[in-house]
């Protein structure tokens, strides 16, 4: 890969594999993802659960949890190396530079401390502000993610919220430093379909605000059609799809965004019995030989086993990791299959 | 229309909250509030509505897990709204089945495949153990598990694989309604296809009648043949599938479908979006008049006062609302 990172990049992920080196078995979270969120880009990150949605976001904070290491690749955000940096450095980064809302705010709230202090907290840690200054800071935000009356909402505890309460807080304080990049890990799924919609216009319009880079990691794809600008498929521990939103859902490439899609129950149209894609996830510490989907994989060809199949560009700004697309002299690539030499 | 297996007339439940040292009642949680409705044999309910609006609780009425505090529950002909053991074990407990969202915290993690699924074979009939054992092999294959497997526990199986556990389990006694409560939103899309395909297949086999509840409107809408809309224990609009999705009459239902993130929002009817603000009020203090008045954007005085009867709009429509949509 070359060195020159595009000057419009807030985030770029390259070849990163994070890995759990255990006695018997090598468990291969993340393998050879490639990743890139410009400057006030939304990108989603979709795909089944233990495909390593979260694990992605994690490797980003400098949070993989122990057992685990980032084995090889690179993580620039603002073409800074991430990977490279001390337990230290990564500590003033995160919170400041990069932030994380996870699905259950309950378990990143401290319940032991009030709504004020939590984001005081932020803002004197990495911003350096006075005692005064964090809680007109702190007010300020409650009152830009929505609350009426921010003042009051100081003093309170976190169990006295309702989760789409205390999900407007997580936002507000990941936005409190105005970071380059939020990863919103499932920021929504706890939350009731009403409640969803507040709190994705809400990031979606405070990320505009602050000009933070947002990457969405969900399960849901009908959430990401109204919110992301791109859409990255990940299976596997790599990203087999990646392109902008409306491209994705018009033009679906790969076997495996073609089966999520067809998955998904639709609210309008006729009522059908609904397709669903054969099998399951493979385990991370099994990963198949070639290309991954190819056990589950309806179009799957005798190339497909043999050796990981490599991104192909199909039109501008939309990638696909799957051999039928690869024009590589030799393959020709029809689903039947040529068999290669 | 011939007699409905499932009748339900001004369902109610409310809880009292206790607290303190002496448990004093410290007031109410209105959790199901006066819900009617009829299903017929073979067919299926679906429920949707927000996180509290007493989906749950009814399931449990129905099923009789809880006591209703007003109403009737009357199954195939039967009221059963207050039977007690054993009487309520005979009647309903074998042929009402419940299924749950989360199978790992219904399965007993110590359990193997097998005893999960044959477990209520030996409090409901007396067959010999072989019996038992290949009539529970059978269920195992048929919900698509290996019978090989039957040895494993629950923690070996993945989450869709847990949930055709407790379908197996729910069908073992040959059950005719299925209250199915958020049986797939625990699952990833593609896991979702498969349990909704299976069910699908297993009510037209079995004849089984379904209640569905879901927060998911895509999911209910693929799932039923009639779908109930309720908010804060209130029934808000009952219609048949294709009325409710193509023709709400409900300011609330409205609100859901616009909320709906879609994939292919396509068709004819453009939806106009209606974020919803605020949320839906505590059930131990629901708003008085129409419950939800708070929140809707078409509210006039008279919500604010006066409860609005569920009435029939059109055919096989009902609505509680003073100012349908037109
Ligand atoms: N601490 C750990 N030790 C070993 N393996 C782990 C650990 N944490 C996660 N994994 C594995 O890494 C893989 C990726 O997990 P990850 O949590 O990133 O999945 P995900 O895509 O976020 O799924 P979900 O949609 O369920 O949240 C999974 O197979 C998981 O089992
Ligand atoms: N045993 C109980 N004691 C007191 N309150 C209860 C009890 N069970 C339910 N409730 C309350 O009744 C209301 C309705 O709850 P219910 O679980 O039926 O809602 P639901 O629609 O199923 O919600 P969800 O989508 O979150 O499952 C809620 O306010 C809930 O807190
Ligand atoms: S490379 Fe082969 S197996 Fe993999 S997705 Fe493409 S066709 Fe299917
Ligand atoms: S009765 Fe009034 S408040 Fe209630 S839904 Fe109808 S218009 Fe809205
Ligand atoms: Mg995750
Ligand atoms: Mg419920």
């Amino acid at each position: 890969m070359s060195d020159a990172v595009p000057s419009d990049a807030a985030l770029v992920v390259e070849d990163l594999r994070t890995w759990f080196l255990r006695g018997d078995a090598t468990v291969k979270a993340i393998d050879g993802l490639d990743l890139r969120i410009d400057r006030n880009e939304t990108v989603a990150l979709v795909g089944e659960s233990g495909c390593g949605k979260s694990m992605t976001g994690l490797s980003i904070m400098g949070l993989v949890p122990s057992g685990g290491q980032i084995v090889s690749g690179r993580i620039l955000l603002d073409g800074r190396d991430l990977t490279r940096l001390t337990d230290r450095e990564m500590e003033r980064v995160r919170g400041r530079d990069v932030s994380m809302v996870f699905q259950e705010p309950m378990t990143s709230l401290n319940p032991l401390m009030t709504i004020g202090e939590q984001i005081m907290e932020v803002l004197r840690y990495h911003l350096g502000h006075t005692s005064d200054q964090a809680k007109r800071g702190a007010e300020q935000l409650l009152s830009l993610v929505g609350f009426a009356r921010p003042r009051r909402l100081i003093g309170e505890y976190p169990h006295r919220l309702s989760g789409g309460m205390r999900q407007r807080v997580m936002i507000a304080i990941a936005l409190a430093c105005e970071p380059r990049l939020v990863i919103a890990d499932e920021p929504t799924t706890a939350l009731d379909v009403t409640i969803q919609a507040q709190i994705l216009e809400l990031l979606q319009e405070l990320s505009q605000r602050v000009r933070s880079a947002i990457l969405l990691i969900t399960h849901d794809l009908a959430v990401v059609s109204e919110v992301a600008d791109r859409v990255v498929v990940m299976y596997a521990g790599q990203a087999v799809e990646s392109a902008p939103t409306d491209r994705l859902f018009d033009n679906p490439c790969h076997p495996y965004t073609r089966g999520l899609l067809d998955c998904i129950p639709a609210i309008e149209g006729p009522v059908t019995r609904l397709r669903s894609i054969a099998g399951s996830v493979p385990r991370p510490d099994a990963l198949p030989p070639g290309c991954r989907f190819a056990p589950r994989c309806p179009v799957a060809f005798d190339r497909c086993p043999l050796a990981v199949p490599r991104m192909i560009e199909v039109e501008p700004e939309h990638q696909v990791r799957c051999y039928l697309f690869d024009g590589e002299p030799g393959s020709e690539g029809s689903p039947s299959g040529d068999p290669p030499a | 229309m011939s007699k409905p297996l499932l009748s339900v007339r001004g369902l109610s439940m409310t809880f009292p909250i206790r607290a303190g040292v002496f448990q004093r009642t410290r007031g109410h949680v209105y959790a199901v509030s006066d819900v009617s409705f009829d299903l017929r044999r073979g067919g299926t309910l679906g429920i949707v509505g927000e996180s509290g609006s007493g989906k749950s609780t009814l399931g449990k009425c129905v099923i009789r897990l809880v006591e209703p505090t007003a109403g009737t529950v009357v199954f195939d002909g039967r009221d059963v709204t207050h039977l007690r053991e054993p009487e309520l074990r005979r009647s309903i407990r074998s042929r009402i089945q419940m299924v749950f969202q989360d199978p790992f915290s219904s399965l007993n993690p110590r359990q193997s495949l097998q005893s999960i699924v044959e477990e209520p074979l030996h409090v409901h009939h007396r067959l010999e153990r072989t019996e038992r054992a290949a009539y529970a092999a059978d269920l195992i294959e048929r919900v698509g598990l290996d019978p090989a497997r039957r040895d494993r526990k629950p923690h070996e199986f993945s989450g869709g694989q847990r949930q055709r556990i407790a379908i197996a389990r729910a069908l073992a006694l040959r059950p005719e309604l299925i209250i199915a409560d958020e049986p797939v939103s625990a699952l990833d899309v593609s896991v979702q296809a498969q349990i909704m395909n299976l069910l699908d297949d297993l009510q037209r086999e079995f004849g089984l009648t379904y209640v569905f509840i879901s927060h998911d409107l895509s999911v209910v809408r693929h799932a039923s043949e009639d779908v109930a809309v309720m908010y804060l224990g209130r029934l808000m609009e009952l219609a048949s599938r294709d009325s409710l999705f193509a023709d709400y009459r409900h300011p609330y239902t409205q609100a859901l479908m616009s909320a709906v993130p879609s994939v292919r929002r396509v068709g004819a009817r453009r939806r106009s979006r209606v974020v919803l603000s605020g949320e839906m009020p505590d059930s131990s203090d629901p708003p008085g008049g129409c419950v939800f008045h708070t929140r809707c954007p078409y509210a006039r005085d008279r919500c604010r006062t006066e409860v609005p009867a569920v009435h029939d709009i059109a055919e096989n429509h009902r609505i509680a609302c003073h100012f349908p949509i037109e």
